[in-house]
């Protein structure tokens, strides 16, 4: 099953998507069950959130795959039976977005290319779960980059969507399930509403 | 089509797709407000980008939902599309702040006046009433 969840920050995504994609590895436990990692550390702050992450899920059995860029190489040498968490599009679509080393440039074919590879990627794997955030429902005229770059995360999302079985929103460590009511069983229910 | 439909949901969700997969229209058939649109164009079937609208309204001191509120019968025949505003931070500046609050309140004016809604959600659609 592809699945893509979504919502605003600090809700409960990451765990809940961690711990949904470790009960259905557990269904299987001869797949390996892999967690891709997305995030680039840029300073002090993005390596402790790295660090908590890493805590919250240690009592996992996750292997950790860094696909900063690049995702198809990164995977080459997985499982593609396997169960894979990728969180999140938001960081993925940052690395190809920014070109770090002038931050006034951007890619404009950024989006196009994450959504085309992360449908790829739901349509090669068994299992994959990807984490993506809301960041599109509040008031304000954001400069013209940070506007772009809700742009192409929603378009990202979209085309997920479309490719994914089931679509989710957590509000406040809640499932809202949009796409797929019917696939999901009354134990992943109960991992959704777990939090 | 008679009746209202209001449409809300984020900033690039796919509200406007989903209207025009819908009734399969085109997007000349849209209105789409602007940062200077203080009247709508009632002769088009689809109202898009409402909260621009009253961005535009708040700044020539025009009250919002009483313009909606006194083109009652017009909003009967219409698709009428709105970003969602509510759900970040309370702008710092006073005038953000108080579009976002009459973006909300005309945001309930319409649902209360509608005959569908839908939230939509990376392009899917919840109705929220009837």
């Amino acid at each position: 099953m592809r699945i893509l969840i979504s919502g605003g920050c600090k809700n409960g995504k990451s765990s809940i998507a961690e711990n949904w994609i470790a009960q259905a590895h557990a269904l299987d436990p001869k797949q390996p069950l892999y967690y891709l990692a997305t995030m680039i550390p840029r300073d002090d702050e993005d390596t402790l959130r790295i660090k908590r992450h890493q805590i919250q899920r240690s009592h996992l059995p996750f292997q950790t795959i860094e696909i900063e860029r690049d995702i198809f190489n990164q995977i080459s040498l997985c499982n593609p039976h396997g169960f894979f968490l990728l969180d999140s599009t938001t960081a993925l679509l940052q690395n190809e977005l920014f070109h770090w080393q002038d931050p006034f440039e951007v890619d404009t074919q950024a989006g196009q290319r994450v959504a085309a590879d992360l449908c790829q990627l739901a349509t090669r794997l068994d299992n994959l779960m990807i984490v993506s955030d809301y960041i599109y429902s509040d008031a304000f005229f954001y400069d013209p980059v940070t506007e772009l770059f809700r742009e192409e995360l929603a378009q990202v999302d979209r085309a997920i969507a479309t490719c994914c079985d089931v679509v989710v929103e957590i509000c406040a460590g809640r499932a809202i399930v949009h796409k797929g009511q019917d696939l999901l069983s009354l134990m992943d229910y109960h991992v959704l509403n777990a939090v | 089509m008679t009746g209202l439909r209001f449409v809300i949901g984020g900033a690039y969700q796919g509200k406007l797709g989903f209207v025009l997969a819908q009734q399969n229209l085109q997007a000349t058939q849209v209105f789409t407000c602007g940062l200077d649109t203080l009247e709508i164009d009632w002769s088009l079937p689809v109202i898009d980008k409402l909260h621009l609208l009253f961005w535009a309204q708040q700044q020539k001191g025009i009250d919002s939902q009483k313009y909606l509120e006194s083109h009652r019968e017009k909003l009967l025949d219409h698709w009428l599309i709105c970003d969602d505003l509510s759900a970040g931070v309370v702008p710092i500046d006073a005038k953000t702040r108080m579009w976002r609050e009459t973006t909300g309140r005309c945001s309930v004016y319409l649902a209360t006046q509608a005959d569908e809604v839908y939230r939509i959600f990376c392009g899917l659609a919840t109705t929220l009433k009837p």
